[in-house]
């Protein structure tokens, strides 16, 4: 995944298409960048993240149950250290 | 304040190695993150991005899963697994309040002097009385 950062957005495109962009993430929805007619980019807000990510993990869990064994004795423990 | 950030000692161990894999510059991108999310948690806002690990986990059991995923699922699924499934959902409810448990994603640390990008997910316990956050486990993920 490509990551563009919205100030590097504001510093090199300017503020108005920064502020455009934040804007139609607002709601933590997803959205389209466009081009004469064609989809060039999805954008995801914070909903969109969390979803994706819910998903990534579920299939790491239900495709590895190792994974589950090691999460249990995670959260279960207190042995911690800074 | 931001809240005070632990580590699991295993998973003391997985960023220590990430760190030393990839260098300064990762080091550097990912203290930042964790002292935002730390941040964060202070504000007692939901994490940005950070999915319900109880609710993943509640998933598997009843089998809200997409279909593509049931199989898989289906061939792994056991009586111990549900068990394991059970006890860490059991774990995170016990401490409720004032415990959350959350999984987070970074998908552009820069890694070995920012030449390659390296993809993160750590699971996370937020405790909101003794204001800490444990990173539980860590993991790179393909990229």
């Amino acid at each position: 995944m490509t990551v563009i950062s919205l100030d590097d957005l504001q510093k090199e495109v300017g503020e108005e298409l920064a502020k455009k962009i934040e804007n139609a993430l607002k709601g933590d929805s997803l959205a389209a960048i466009t081009a004469g007619g064609k989809l060039v980019a999805t954008l995801m807000g914070p909903q969109a993240v969390r979803d994706a990510v819910h998903l990534r993990v579920l299939q790491r869990l239900a495709s590895d149950p190792d994974t589950i064994d090691k999460l249990k004795k995670r959260f279960e423990s207190d042995d911690l250290v800074r | 304040m931001a809240y005070e950030l632990f580590y699991e000692r295993d998973a003391k161990g997985e960023v220590t190695f990430l760190k030393d894999t990839y260098g300064q510059s990762l080091v550097k991108a990912y203290d930042e993150w964790t002292n935002a999310l730390a941040a964060q948690a202070d504000s007692n806002q939901e994490l940005s991005g950070a999915a319900n690990l109880e609710k993943i986990l509640e998933d598997l059991l009843t089998e809200e899963l997409p279909s593509d995923l049931r199989t898989t699922w289906a061939r792994f699924k056991s009586a111990p697994l549900i068990d394991k499934c059970r006890a860490i959902i059991a774990a995170i409810r016990n401490r409720r309040p004032p415990w959350r448990a959350v999984v987070v994603e970074r998908h552009d640390l820069p890694g070995l002097d920012s030449r390659i990008m390296v993809a993160v997910r750590l699971y996370l316990s937020i405790d909101d009385v003794k204001k800490n956050l444990v990173v539980r486990m860590a993991e790179q993920l393909p990229s």
